[in-house]
């Protein structure tokens, strides 16, 4: 090495610590994980199929060409056409964007919001501030979430964004109760004692110490709740307080679809099959996140 | 004579137990630790004080309530004439930036997620309030970490890459980062090796010799303390039983405890060994601790009074001071 | 069996831990010999294979680990040929036993200590003869243990559950579970490292009572070299994987023949005055699979000379019952190093 010492420290070494260090660790670990690998690939295949929806799929997914309705699997018609003749291939691949967008906007909305309520508590605990905050997740946790993300919807009328928001809603309380219990175990680790003695300010130790040391639970939640929130995204435009018609959902595709059930079955099954898929692919993800996080599964 | 760096009178630190409301109304009611109770001790300028006891005895509570990490409950700790437990919060951080803490746990009192050379930056950037030139940020954090014996390289790597004992040197450069007077090592080589404490005890050895910091040393291990401490102060049950110079108790223990337990530490050379003192049962729990005298229900030569009254630190002369009816006259 | 044979005789034993592609030689060619009703200290720094020994001669090793060659002759027999059935019905927990450093590991927290003491005395009984007895008589039994090792209402403590033990009488349980009139080796490694040194002392006053009083061998694994000084009759000194001295307590301690023994007692606390230098040994333990050639001290010692770097020292006999791997104290004699 011909580089002064102090030449490398300052080349490699950044100033202060960011969590988001641990997600990106986490990421780089991940596709070490079988599991994790296909997870990857399948969502990524996903993000693509979200982020070039209009380059990918070969018709106007709105198109409706009343000649050609209920047309089975074929060139003209990959997957077919629904009852108003429009592209089913072209449909879910739109669809697609929506499932992406509601699963990434309402995870990343409630985990941001959850963790943040939760780690105040926590640092706070057995104050007012913290009986407040798990008060208030209480009162959430104690509705049905599906229940509570209806009536939500219900008042604020169903749209994209009203759907985000009302999922992330229901699930906030959870990134709350487990950044909280994280917090009360990390907030007595040494570390944050030197801290302390140090002389360092609450909300440094808060954001430097406790919040990147409390991630790892939290990101696997993150990867499990995203399977969630499709299948609710689906379930709330199947009831119709999804995103409007005629957008392209997977849900309001399945609501279209039972009711030709017997003429043309292609209808429901596609839209089911890109639920499943989605599915599989956030759950493999976040299978493969919890090992990727967990030093002792690594070296197996 | 030594100024004095620390004063504490009369520092009382309760922990309390079933604290909710059902458990008070249902269950045995709140139950207090006396984890400190009523000590006072003096620690002088550029010099070592050992805390010695056995776990439980309320030692590292002490050393953690001077740092108001745990929360007294009455008394005063006089640092520089100052009353740490009264002090607001910005007089209390700039007290913290003077007195520095070396941890049990070399690993766990370094965040995981954090670099060396960010663990070590952190207190510096504190003092400068985050505005510090990058590459002067650098060399303070290398020559830290050249003090410490360690190479500069060390900064880029995680605190799970070094041994017991470079992660101990880490945490005393991060201690000595912002010059402090004053230093709680508790435990420091615990968990070490013979031949790596041999090298942490040199080290701060001549960390003292160069900075001038006083040492509040915590440790179990008798044989250190008297290495390594002038003063030295033994403590039973959240009390202390006995404080003086530590040649003065290891020449001339006087309270039945400090036999026991200066006899009871293993020594190599025959001729430095003693008749071993074996003292009954086990240390009692400090939720009810007995009443008098607290060390009477183990102790070798109990007698009646040392049960209804409790022995107050008497002097023996020349600040040796000891706790025990046997030495009080009346 | 003879007079003279003695209890446990270990020869040569050699063995590897597989990690990865990392080989690493954690014992090399060890050989000593355990007299009945012996005290033998094992003393070294963390990594240099003491507890592994402890493990391989009661055959509770990991997976990882390898044994090259070598033999255990524990009353004449081979340890190393024997099967894990009859290890597990004969040997283990009856003859030899082990005691380790976290009680509280080894005890179930949801049990009462009635149910763990009479759960093991009933599987050995079992292993013994296969006549059952009432459970009475197991019960019996462990209060028998319990007072053995000095707890005090033995009947009434029965029935707690482990957490209302404290660390000294939990492993007061485990001492009591290991030693009793048929055990023959006791392994005690670090068993009191985790306790105060009052009930340090109380511990180790009671491995030493109860060892005199069944016969009891024992090999006592510790870092604390004055735990051992006060404790063993014969002290053995390991250093990466090989033993590096071996003799009589006060007669290693007094005058160490090899270099690292010399050192380790030179930077003890207790031995110096305030004031002076510690001695800290340069450099650090070499990882065991990346031990140096020849002696594999010799990057450390100071005095180190040309041979050792090229040839491994041999364990060999300096004066009566005093071993010593080193090439250099042949040619000194018994001139004190001098470190500092």
């Amino acid at each position: 090495m011909n580089t002064t010492p102090s030449k490398i420290i300052s080349n490699q070494m950044s100033l202060t610590p960011r969590w988001t260090e641990t997600v990106s660790m986490a990421f780089r670990s991940i596709v070490k994980v079988k599991g994790g690998l296909l997870g990857a690939v399948f969502i990524s295949i996903m993000l693509l199929c979200a982020l070039c929806a209009q380059w990918i799929s070969p018709h106007d997914p709105d198109a409706q060409n009343i000649l050609q309705r209920f047309a089975g699997p074929g060139f003209a018609h990959l997957f077919g056409t629904d009852y108003l003749g429009r592209d089913i291939f072209s449909r879910i691949i739109y669809g697609c964007r929506i499932a992406v967008l509601v699963a990434f906007g309402s995870v990343t909305l409630s985990s941001v919001v959850g963790v943040f309520l939760g780690v105040i508590a926590g640092y706070n605990e057995g104050k007012k501030f913290d009986y407040f905050i798990i008060w208030l997740f209480d009162i959430v946790r104690s509705f049905p979430q599906i229940i509570l993300a209806l009536a939500i919807v219900a008042v604020l009328g169903p749209s994209l964004v009203n759907v985000v928001v009302a999922l992330a809603f229901t699930a906030f309380p959870f990134y709350g109760r487990i950044a909280r219990a994280q917090t009360l175990s990390v907030k007595e680790a040494d570390y944050v004692k030197a801290a302390e003695a140090m002389g360092q300010k609450p909300l440094t130790i808060i954001s430097k110490h406790i919040t990147p040391n409390i991630m790892a639970p939290v990101i696997v939640c993150l990867g499990m709740d995203m399977a969630t929130m499709v299948i609710w995204e689906s379930g709330l435009s199947f009831l119709g307080l999804g995103v409007r018609p005629p957008t392209a959902s997977w849900g309001i595709m399945l609501r279209n679809g039972y009711k030709y059930i017997q003429v043309s079955p292609w209808m429901i099954l596609w839209p089911a099959l890109a639920i499943a898929f989605a599915m599989i692919a956030f759950s493999l993800f976040s299978e493969g996140l919890r090992v990727a996080l967990d030093p002792k599964e690594r070296n197996r | 004579m030594a100024m004095d760096l620390i004063n504490i009178r009369n520092l009382k630190t309760y922990f309390y137990q079933n604290k909710g409301l059902l458990s008070r109304i249902f269950g045995e009611g709140l139950k207090t630790v006396h984890a400190v109770d009523d000590v006072s001790l003096t620690i002088k300028k550029g010099r070592t004080f050992g805390l010695v006891g056995e776990s439980g005895c309320g030692k590292s509570t002490l050393g953690q309530t001077i740092f108001r990490l745990v929360k007294a409950k009455s008394g005063e700790i006089l640092f520089c004439d100052q009353d740490v437990l009264k002090m607001d919060s910005k007089t209390l951080m700039e007290f913290r930036q003077k007195a520095q803490l070396i941890f049990q746990d070399q690993y766990g009192c370094m965040n995981p997620r954090m670099t060396v050379g960010q663990t070590i930056a952190e207190p510096l950037l504190m003092r400068e309030k985050g505005r510090m030139d990058k590459q002067a940020l650098f060399e303070e954090v290398g020559k830290l970490l050249q003090a410490v014996n360690l190479d500069p390289d060390a900064a880029i790597k995680f605190p799970n890459e070094f041994s017991g004992g470079q992660a101990r040197r880490i945490g005393v450069a991060r201690a000595i980062a912002l010059n402090p007077v004053f230093i709680m090592a508790d435990e420091p080589t615990s968990g070490l090796d013979i031949s790596t404490a041999a090298t942490i005890l040199n080290l701060m050895q001549d960390l003292q010799d160069e900075m001038d910091i006083t040492y509040l040393w915590v440790s179990h291990n008798l044989n250190q303390v008297k290495y390594m401490s002038d003063d030295m102060a033994v403590m039973y049950l959240g009390k202390i039983v006995e404080m003086g110079k530590t040649r003065d108790i290891f020449n001339e223990m006087a309270h039945p405890y400090t036999k026991a337990l200066i006899s009871a530490v293993p020594q190599v050379s025959a001729n430095k060994r003693k008749e071993t003192v074996f003292l009954k049962g086990e240390i009692p729990s400090p939720i009810n601790p007995p009443s008098g005298c607290r060390f009477r229900t183990r102790c070798p030569q109990t007698m009646k009074k040392c049960k209804t009254y409790e022995p107050s630190l008497t002097d023996l002369g020349g600040g040796h001071l000891c706790a025990c009816h046997l030495h009080q006259a009346n | 069996m003879k007079k003279e044979d003695p209890l446990l005789e270990v020869s040569k034993l050699t063995l590897d831990y597989h990690l990865g592609a990392r080989q690493m030689r954690a014992l090399d060619r060890i050989s000593f010999q355990l007299e009945k009703g012996e005290i033998m200290g094992v003393a070294g720094e963390s990594g240099c294979g003491k507890s592994t020994l402890g493990l391989a001669i009661i055959k509770l090793l990991p997976k990882i680990a390898n044994i090259r060659r070598g033999e255990i002759l524990f009353k004449g027999r081979d340890l190393l040929k024997i099967s894990e059935n009859e290890m597990n019905q004969k040997i283990r927990g009856q003859k030899i036993s082990m005691i380790f450093q976290n009680p509280q590991n080894a005890l179930n927290p949801v049990f009462t200590i009635e149910k763990q003491m009479t759960d093991i005395l009933r599987v050995q009984e079992k292993y013994k003869n296969r006549e059952p007895r009432s459970s009475r008589y197991f019960r019996e039994q462990a209060i028998e243990r319990l007072k053995s090792t000095g707890i005090a209402d033995p009947q009434a403590r029965l029935s707690n559950y482990p957490f209302e033990f404290s660390g000294g009488m939990k492993q007061r349980v485990m001492i009591g579970m290991a030693l009793s009139s048929g055990t023959s080796l006791l392994l005690a490694d670090e068993a009191t490292t985790a306790l105060d040194v009052t009930i340090e002392a109380q511990i180790n006053r009671l491995i030493a009572d109860l060892a005199a009083e069944y016969g009891t061998s024992v090999l006592y694994i510790s870092h604390n070299l004055g735990v051992l000084a006060e404790l063993a009759d014969r002290i053995m000194i390991m250093y990466a994987g090989r033993i590096f001295e071996m003799g009589a307590t006060a007669d290693l301690f007094d005058s160490p023949y090899h270099p690292y023994s010399a050192a380790l007692l030179e930077s003890l606390p207790s031995q110096q005055t305030r004031g002076k230098r510690l001695l800290s040994i340069p450099g650090f333990v070499p990882p065991l699979d990346q031990l140096p050639k020849g002696c594999s001290f010799h990057p450390r010692c100071p005095f180190a000379e040309d041979i050792c770097k090229k040839e491994v020292p041999p364990l060999e006999q300096v004066t009566s019952g005093h071993f010593s791997a080193c090439f250099l104290d042949r040619k000194r004699g018994r001139q004190k190093w001098q470190w500092i």
